[in-house]
């Protein structure tokens, strides 16, 4: 277990399986020292990975808490330490700590709504570990759409997760995008925005939520699309991004206005976050 | 001086010494030097102010935190991580203003309240803060515009020099000696160390006197003690800045008073989208090095580059303070000052106001006042703010 009176102090990790998504993007699973998952977690939330001598940096767990067995990482390679983890093969250490920040409200608000899914890019790994959670207690929730879009099919991550699992489960619903057209591609091309207001039902139901994660300038103009839909603000949920170092709100880095990302986010609701200034 | 000799005797003690660099906190070696000379004036008894404020005993400039050994294992290697270890030795740090002992209690909000930083809270755990009433005021100073009365600061111990001018002629030159000095407790941990070191501290003067906040006896030490601090009260109480003072008043008036006692969000996003930020970042050539000073600054980086990881004060007016491999949420410079000053006179407030002794992440110290480079004054930031938007309501101002 971390230490829970130090949240700073990490714990040996390892990876167990490496899977490459896309030509940038890599799955990793992790357990602790003792082949276990390295904490409990709920969906949305994060965890500090580190290489000692590389870095350590805040990532999403991609995996449900229903998934006991190990925690998964979708890793795009950017920077210093995600190229020097893409480098990394099973049975390499990691250390890890966590977890940090507020979860999707799974068991509460979400219990019982159609959800909406709206994802772009590497911002699908965020809400897949509540896309999983929901797949495993599909009979807790309504109607699922996944709205998911990419640059090209070959970056759309998970997509034979999503066309062997996904694609079954009872009454949820996939709609894939990509920016341009390609070569053997016959679905959906255009923008994730534009897109769901082609797909979306404004008669939807009332009892209905949207989770949204992906580039800045995509979430934006998802939000825009949702509220001409008729969502509300507090019908919408998404997660923010920013660097962090502690995780605990005390190191000064992941701050909008007066919250701190990494304690009173990464998942916000859209009418908490119109109370804040939109530096993220 | 036989107080600091008895201090020194039972923990550490660290008073404000001056040394080539300026005046700095560094620990007391018994009867090596005379007070006067190094940690308090003689002419108008008060501590001296140190380049650095105490911040540094608590949250050091760099810090240890655990190192890491990579080991083989039978699944290829692991890391084993091995913690710092907690520091919680005691010692005691004496000469602390007014200013400085506040700055400490808005750093509790940070690292003892929503979380526990575990270094922090032995540290703060270990310390005895022996304050020192303030007699005169810095030309920088501005610690009553936050509410903070020099006079009487806070820490676990206060020091009271004994005024009596009859008795003490105003000779700048004279010998401060112990039995001019008097200790007022104000926690347990205050009143522990009187306890402990009464015997060594005390020698037969009836002048003499222990006090404590909690005291009820009323004994002759007591009212002396208080005519002493009465006294000293006519007599030194430094004039408010008279100047500064109004300027908070107004900004606190406009943002965070009337029918609203927190600021509304609208406010909030209104300040934050002022145009007075557009002129305000132009002088700032963003060194930190008020950052570096401040008292109340909480802002660290944690280094994991090396096995050993450690954490060091870092600011937010560090380009790579937000700097993530896609972007910068706070890409120049003005993103940069105004995330400085929004958290110095709002959010901190908006976060912590409800708990927070003094409601803003400054002190009114001054040294960031006195070091700038380019002379950024965060009052003349509040000035800034409150006349774009004082006439306006502030979400007419952006407009502007």
């Amino acid at each position: 277990m971390c230490n829970p009176a130090n949240h700073l102090m990490p714990q040996p990790a390892r990876i167990t399986h490496i899977q490459s998504d896309t030509s940038d993007t890599k799955t990793f699973r992790v357990v602790d020292a003792h082949g276990n998952i390295p904490f409990p977690h709920r969906p949305g939330q994060c965890a500090m990975l580190g290489v000692p001598g590389v870095g350590e940096a805040m990532f999403s767990i991609a995996s449900s808490p229903t998934n006991t067995a190990c925690f998964e990482f979708s890793i795009k390679a950017v920077g210093q330490l995600t190229y020097h983890l893409h480098a990394m093969q099973p049975d390499d250490a990691l250390t890890i700590r966590g977890p940090f920040g507020r979860p999707f409200p799974v068991d509460t608000v979400l219990r019982g709504q159609d959800l909406l899914f709206v994802a772009g890019g590497i911002g699908i790994a965020p809400l897949r570990s509540v896309i999983r959670y929901v797949l495993d207690k599909r009979n807790d929730y309504g109607r699922v759409d996944i709205v998911y879009g990419a640059r090209s099919a070959a970056d759309l991550v998970y997509l034979d997760e999503i066309k062997t699992e996904w694609m079954d489960a009872p009454n949820v619903h996939i709609h894939l995008t990509i920016d341009r057209t390609e070569i053997g591609w016959d679905g959906h091309v255009g923008f994730v925005p534009a897109y769901i207001k082609e797909l979306y039902d404004i008669h939807a139901p009332a009892k209905r939520t949207a989770l949204i994660c992906g580039p800045p300038v995509m979430i934006k103009y998802s939000l825009q699309a949702l509220l001409e839909l008729g969502f509300a603000k507090h019908q919408i949920y998404t997660t923010l991004e920013m660097r962090m170092k502690c995780g605990i709100g005390q190191c000064g880095r992941c701050n909008v206005g007066h919250k701190m990302v990494c304690i009173d986010g990464p998942v916000f609701r859209c009418d908490e976050l119109e109370e804040l200034p939109d530096e993220y | 001086m036989q107080l600091f000799d008895a201090i020194a005797k039972v923990m550490p003690l660290f008073v404000p010494l001056e040394d080539e660099r300026g005046v700095y906190f560094a620990q007391w070696e018994p009867g090596a030097t005379p007070l006067q000379s190094v940690a308090l004036n003689a002419s108008d008894f008060a501590p001296r102010k140190t380049a650095l404020s105490p911040k540094g005993f608590f949250l050091p400039m760099v810090e240890h935190l655990y190192s890491s050994h990579f080991s083989q294992t039978k699944h290829g290697g692991t890391w084993q991580i091995t913690p710092a270890a907690t520091p919680n030795a005691p010692f005691a740090v004496l000469g602390v203003r007014s200013c400085d002992a506040a700055g400490l209690e808005l750093l509790d909000e940070v690292f003892l309240a929503e979380s526990i930083d575990i270094p922090y809270q032995a540290r703060r755990t270990a310390a005895h803060i022996i304050t020192v009433p303030c007699t005169k005021r810095c030309a920088t100073c501005f610690c009553d515009v936050f509410g903070i009365d020099p006079t009487q600061p806070g820490g676990d111990v206060t020091l009271h020099f004994d005024n009596d001018t009859q008795r003490m002629p105003d000779d700048p030159n004279r010998q401060i000696t112990d039995d001019m000095l008097r200790l007022q407790a104000h926690t347990p941990k205050g009143e522990a160390l009187l306890k402990i070191q009464a015997n060594k501290l005390i020698h037969s003067t009836e002048n003499q006197i222990l006090q404590t906040d909690s005291s009820s006896s009323e004994s002759i030490g007591e009212n002396h003690f208080n005519e002493a601090a009465n006294n000293s009260t006519k007599t030194f109480h430094p004039p408010v800045n008279q100047k500064a003072a109004s300027i908070l008043a107004d900004f606190e008036a406009r943002f965070f008073g009337g029918d609203n006692p927190v600021i509304t969000g609208t406010d909030a996003t209104a300040l934050f989208h002022s145009p007075a930020w557009d002129t305000l970042y132009l002088t700032c050539v963003a060194c930190g090095t008020c950052a570096f000073l401040c008292p109340t600054c909480q802002c660290y980086d944690i280094n994991n580059e090396t096995a050993h990881c450690h954490r060091h004060w870092d600011t937010c007016l560090n380009a790579s303070f937000t700097q993530m491999a896609h972007g910068n949420p706070r890409p120049t410079k003005k993103e940069r000052f105004r995330q400085r000053f929004m958290h110095k006179l709002v959010y901190f407030r908006q976060r912590y106001g409800a708990l927070a002794s003094n409601q803003y992440s400054c002190v009114g110290c001054g040294r960031c006042v006195e070091f700038c480079p380019a002379g950024i004054n965060p009052v003349d930031v509040a000035r800034e703010l409150y006349a774009v938007h004082a006439a306006t309501s502030p979400s007419e101002a952006t407009h502007v």
